[in-house]
């Protein structure tokens, strides 16, 4: 299929799985927060702008880290290109420049998520939205189910598939990050449950981790839960393994890795190694750095998915393909 | 005469550029007192080069640069031998050229001084005198100023200046001839000078320059140079020619970036 | 209490005047013509409400199809409308069509002989059949054409002649539109919705199928693929989805199968033309284009175009890739040049027109200028280069100002203006608010030339859906008729 095409699928459905992830994130730091009895610490809110990686930016555009300032930079403020809002917007824009490749009822049900966001009352952010939250994750989940039974499971559909993995795997890496890091720096106590089932809750996974671990919430288990699982669908080994399995329907399995394109050596190394490794190796320490070089394994992924399919640099038939690394932001 | 022209342009790019396409209008005409026995061009980073002949006859190189690159350069070589002045084959001009040689244009508009300006010089009935006293009176009122004017100057402008480079006289000359109602084209090309002693009016570097063909009889063009006074010589080596600058631009390209172009150009002959 | 007595419900052609212009339907004595009786029988049994109801399937139909062209204002945000479609179909005896295509055929091969003369070695000029400054003077002229060799010497692949009906029901041509002609998928949308709600009507009549458009087209396309390539790629090149008639692009592809392509997603490399896709550059042979000459390559034509591929042109020239339409055709759309079209065919086939132009007068020339000048109230002024209506003067329907205006555009601008008579157009029975009324029509069938000329019987009749409107273009409220040429 056309390269701009294929890139316009693969990143409407990056935006729509941000913005649900954004708002599950926002959603269940409100309940948390709430629980702990301590709405408005900077403590209970800087950990979020931290998950999205946009603190430098948070900080040039507010001074104070409270429900009020972080739910309007991540609900819809214009210099964040991450906002959800935003997030919502690019995705529709995407859509409407492909219509013919997907559903109509796709197109209807982004287009009125859309107008949802657009009419979204600005002073919502500090007084807790959750009906709006309810209704963006509600939206975009109702978007993927959508989207799974009106679409042929075509070459367009396996993009749509990667991208929403990709940007899943991503969130769930960051998640665990932030989240792993404030439960490590607490001493035992009830503050540590409530952290660990806010990083679950996060990754809408308390019930699925509660049936698989029925002992105690641990630190080790549940991360081990979010990164290796390879039935929970937001886990990321899960996620990498169907990004996977879409490229390889993309571009055919080959028969020898000798034979597999960049996107495909990049996540299956990805993929095998997250079968193989066990949590120990990863623990206390070793946690922050071995999920800071899997987020840029995941960017370079992304990277050659692009090079490879969006032809962002011109690939000259009858020419050996050559590995190009380009620069592509996350945000675009 | 047997002269080796080697002409180098570099294009200069703040930051990578892609997707190049350029054009060339660098290889000597092929016609009665002129012949060019070899041309190549050669570009870095390299690439097939192809080219066609245009309505003019003028040969076009081309070639794409697809990949990333934050520099070209192109080097056009070419031997040509020379017998006589360049004179094209006496044949009626089609209607398009009569058309086409007659109007004005972007560079060449005809307002009032141009027309004043051509018609007090008209000589009824003798086209050959009217084109060589525009020629005399160009030479002896417009100064010769490289920098008073740039590539996208016209002729109305020019005049009123009244300084330009080869490019300027040359644009005027046309309009005044097209007034009056002589068809007339502009002939790109180089000027070869021998003694380049630096002398007071020397308006030739070896590097490009351009001239007027007038249609003075059926099919008969008279080659003239406003720049320098005089009828075009064997010194003079053609390369394109058409209705004005536009049609005949030594290099035109477009790419994909942001990034600006600088250009520059050397240009050496020598006899061999 | 007695009832009332139930009032007979008013039928559609009640207050139906023929009046005096040519009617489609009824002959002056009010009775139908014979190809139209089975449709008035049809129609006199239907009630207003029932007739009401099956425009409601149709306008439905059209919807849920999405079958729209979009009108852009001052917002971004496009309007998408429906192009409106009336039930009633425009009929056409075989032996009156057979004439027409006769004509059209003429017409059309006429057409790209000149198109292959002025860009070749311009006879036609050096004979003085036509003057040089009315081709040259053409807007749409193209020098860079000249000596470029097309495949199959063919120019234009796809041609939409305009067609009108006088008082006397004489067919004219108004217009050659040889460029991007529009309008062929109403023509085929509006063949499935009468299917649906005249169903019967239709068949007990007979008539010519025209679904076949697509692989004609399709046909005719691979026809002039470079090197004889037996199965060619076949791209559409659009603007993309802000240009009003995306929605027949991306319809036509579809119909085709082929793929639908902006200038961006096309890439060319050492003469040869490429789409960029996931798995890498693949070759193309023949592009449909629906862009303007202009904005086809930022390389040969305007540096600012982003619709275009650079070097396209060049991989054209060089006998790479064909292009439908060739760059440069939209010389003869110049309607200066259309006046001429009559004295083409006596020049390259040696016969009398077919079809006849409607007389037209050139502001060009002194003469005809005068006469223009001094009959503003009596005749059509229109600009040689616009289309749908704009540009344009109806004398007698315009105010003195109005035609003031006109005055000093034409002293100041002759070469692009003509004027031609008013044509009584025919009349055809249309639907508005509740009853029949006659509107004014046109027709306007699609031309394909390949290695041999295909014409889809009918076309698309289009309808002035104003009461007394000249204008039927679609964004000036025109609307359309799905056109039957019967069976023999």
């Amino acid at each position: 299929m056309l390269s701009r095409v294929a890139e316009t699928l693969y990143w409407m459905s990056r935006y729509v799985e941000r913005a649900e992830d954004v708002t599950r994130i926002l959603t269940v730091n409100f309940h948390t927060l709430l629980d702990a009895h301590v709405q408005d610490s900077p403590a209970g809110w800087r950990p979020i702008i931290a998950i999205t990686g946009d603190e430098e930016l948070f900080t040039s555009q507010f001074d104070e880290y409270n429900a009020r300032n972080v739910s309007e930079f991540l609900l819809w403020h214009p210099a964040n290109p991450n906002a959800i809002t935003t997030c919502i917007t690019l995705a529709r824009e995407n859509a409407r420049s492909v219509r013919e490749q997907i559903s109509s009822e796709m197109w209807e049900h982004l287009n009125r998520l859309y107008f949802l966001v657009r009419n979204l009352k600005r002073e919502v952010g500090g007084r807790g939205p959750y009906e709006f939250f309810d209704q963006i994750r509600q939206g975009s989940q109702a978007f993927q189910g959508i989207t799974n039974e009106t679409m042929a499971h075509g070459e367009a559909y396996e993009f749509i598939q990667v991208g929403k993995h990709l940007e899943r795997a991503d969130k769930t890496v960051r998640i665990i990050d932030v989240k792993y890091a404030a439960v490590n720096d607490l001493s035992e106590g009830p503050e540590v449950s409530l952290q660990l089932i806010a990083m679950l809750r996060s990754c809408s996974a308390f019930e699925a981790f509660r049936k698989t671990q029925a002992s105690q919430l641990q630190a080790a288990r549940v991360a081990e839960f979010l990164l290796f699982s390879q039935e929970f669908p937001r886990a990321v080994s899960y996620c990498l393994q169907r990004a996977l399995r879409s490229v390889n329907l993309i571009s055919g399995d080959g028969g020898s890795p000798r034979h597999l394109l960049s996107p495909q050596r990049a996540l299956g190394r990805i993929c095998s190694e997250l079968g193989y490794l066990e949590i120990s190796e990863v623990l206390d320490q070793n946690m922050h750095p071995y999920l800071d070089r899997l987020l840029r394994r995941l960017n370079e992924a992304g990277v050659e998915i692009s090079t490879t399919y969006f032809n962002t640099q011109v690939i000259l038939p009858a020419q050996p393909r050559q590995q190009q690394s380009q620069q592509q932001q996350q945000g675009r | 005469m047997k002269l080796h022209i080697e002409h180098t342009t570099i294009f200069n790019y703040e930051e990578p550029i892609s997707e190049a396409y350029t054009e060339m209008r660098l290889c000597p005409l092929d016609g009665s007192g002129q012949r060019c026995s070899q041309f190549k061009l050669v570009t870095k980073p390299a690439g097939e080069v192809l080219y066609y002949t245009d309505r003019y006859g003028n040969v076009v190189h081309h070639f794409d640069n697809l990949q990333p690159h934050d520099q070209l350069v192109v080097t056009a070589s070419s031997d040509v031998h020379l017998s006589s002045a360049f004179a094209d084959q006496p044949r009626e001009l089609s209607p398009l050229e009569n058309f086409d040689f007659l109007r004005p244009g972007a560079y060449t508009p005809i307002n009032d001084a141009i027309r004043s300006l051509a018609f007090s010089k008209l000589v009824d009935s003798d086209p050959t005198a009217t084109v060589l006293a525009l020629m005399h009176t160009l030479y002896n009122s417009l100064q010769y100023e490289p920098g008073a004017t740039h590539v996208k100057t016209t002729a109305a402008e020019a005049l009123e200046l009244g300084r330009g480079v080869c490019q300027d006289f040359a644009h005027i000359m046309l309009a005044a001839c097209r007034a009056v109602g002589i068809p007339a084209r502009y002939v790109s090309g180089y000027l070869y000078s021998s003694n380049l002693d630096g002398s007071a009016r020397d308006r030739t570097s070896n590097a490009s320059h351009a001239w007027v063909d007038a249609q003075v009889d059926q099919g008969t063009w008279l080659s003239v140079d406003p720049t320098h006074d005089c009828l075009q010589t064997m010194n003079y080596v053609r390369l394109a020619v058409g209705r004005d600058y536009s049609d005949v631009p030594p290099t035109r390209g477009v790419y994909k970036g942001q990034a600006k172009e600088t250009l520059s150009v050397n240009v050496s002959i020598r006899a061999i | 209490m007695s009832e009332q007595p139930a009032r007979a419900q008013p039928g559609l052609m009640d207050r139906y005047d023929v009046s005096d212009f040519f009617d489609e339907m009824f002959l002056p004595s009010r009775e139908p013509r014979p190809h139209y009786q089975q449709l008035h029988e049809r129609l006199l049994e239907m009630t207003a409400e029932a007739f009401n109801e099956r425009r409601g399937y149709a306008d439905v139909s059209f919807l849920y199809q999405g079958i729209t062209f979009t009108v852009y204002g001052q917002k971004t945000e496009g309007i998408e409308r429906i192009f409106p479609f009336d039930l009633i179909p425009r009929i056409i005896p075989d032996a009156e069509w057979s004439h027409l295509e006769r004509g059209l055929v003429q017409r059309v091969t006429a057409l790209n002989q000149f198109l292959f003369d002025i860009y070749h070695a311009q006879q036609i000029l050096k004979d003085k059949i036509i003057p040089a400054e009315i081709v040259f003077g053409a807007k749409h002229f193209r020098r860079e054409m000249m000596g470029i060799k097309v495949p199959k010497g063919v120019y234009t692949h796809i041609v939409g002649t305009d067609l009108v009906r006088d008082d006397n029901g004489n067919y004219f041509v108004l217009e050659d539109n040889l460029r991007s002609p529009s309008g062929v998928s109403y023509m085929l949308e509006n063949r499935q919705a009468m299917k649906r709600t005249f169903a019967s009507l239709f068949q007990r009549y007979g008539v010519r199928a025209i679904e076949h458009y697509p692989q004609e087209l399709l046909n005719t396309l691979r026809s002039v693929a470079p090197h004889d390539n037996p199965d060619p790629t076949v791209v559409l090149l659009t603007p993309g989805i802000y240009n009003s008639a995306y929605f027949e692009h991306s319809f036509l592809a579809r119909q085709m199968g082929i793929e639908i392509v902006e200038g961006r997603d096309l890439v060319v490399h050492d003469n040869r033309v490429y789409t960029r896709t996931t798995k890498g550059l693949q070759p193309v042979d023949v592009i449909y284009r629906r862009i303007d000459d202009d904005f086809l390559d930022p390389l040969a034509f305007d540096p600012t175009s982003l619709l275009g591929c650079a070097g396209l042109i060049n991989a054209w020239r060089a006998g790479n890739v064909a292009l439908a339409n060739a760059v440069g055709t939209g010389v003869a759309d110049d309607k200066a040049v259309y006046a001429y079209v009559p004295a083409m065919i006596r020049y390259y086939l040696n016969e009398d027109p077919i079809l006849e132009n409607v007389p037209t007068y050139l502001a060009v020339q002194d003469k005809e200028r005068d006469f223009i000048l001094n009959n503003l109230d009596r005749l059509v002024v229109k600009s040689v280069n616009e289309s749908g209506g704009y540009g344009m003067l109806i004398g007698p329907y315009a105010s003195q100002e109005e035609r003031d205006t006109f005055r000093n555009l034409i002293q100041a601008n002759p070469r692009n203006f003509i004027a031609q008579p008013i044509v009584k157009l025919s009349r055809h029975p249309t639907y508005l608010n509740g009853e029949l009324f006659g509107c004014h029509i046109d027709l306007r069938p699609y031309i394909l030339c390949g290695e041999k000329i295909t014409i889809v019987p009918g076309g698309l009749t289009r309808v002035a859906l104003r009461s007394g409107s000249l204008v039927v273009n679609s964004s000036q409220g025109g609307g359309s008729k799905d056109t039957w040429v019967l069976n023999d």
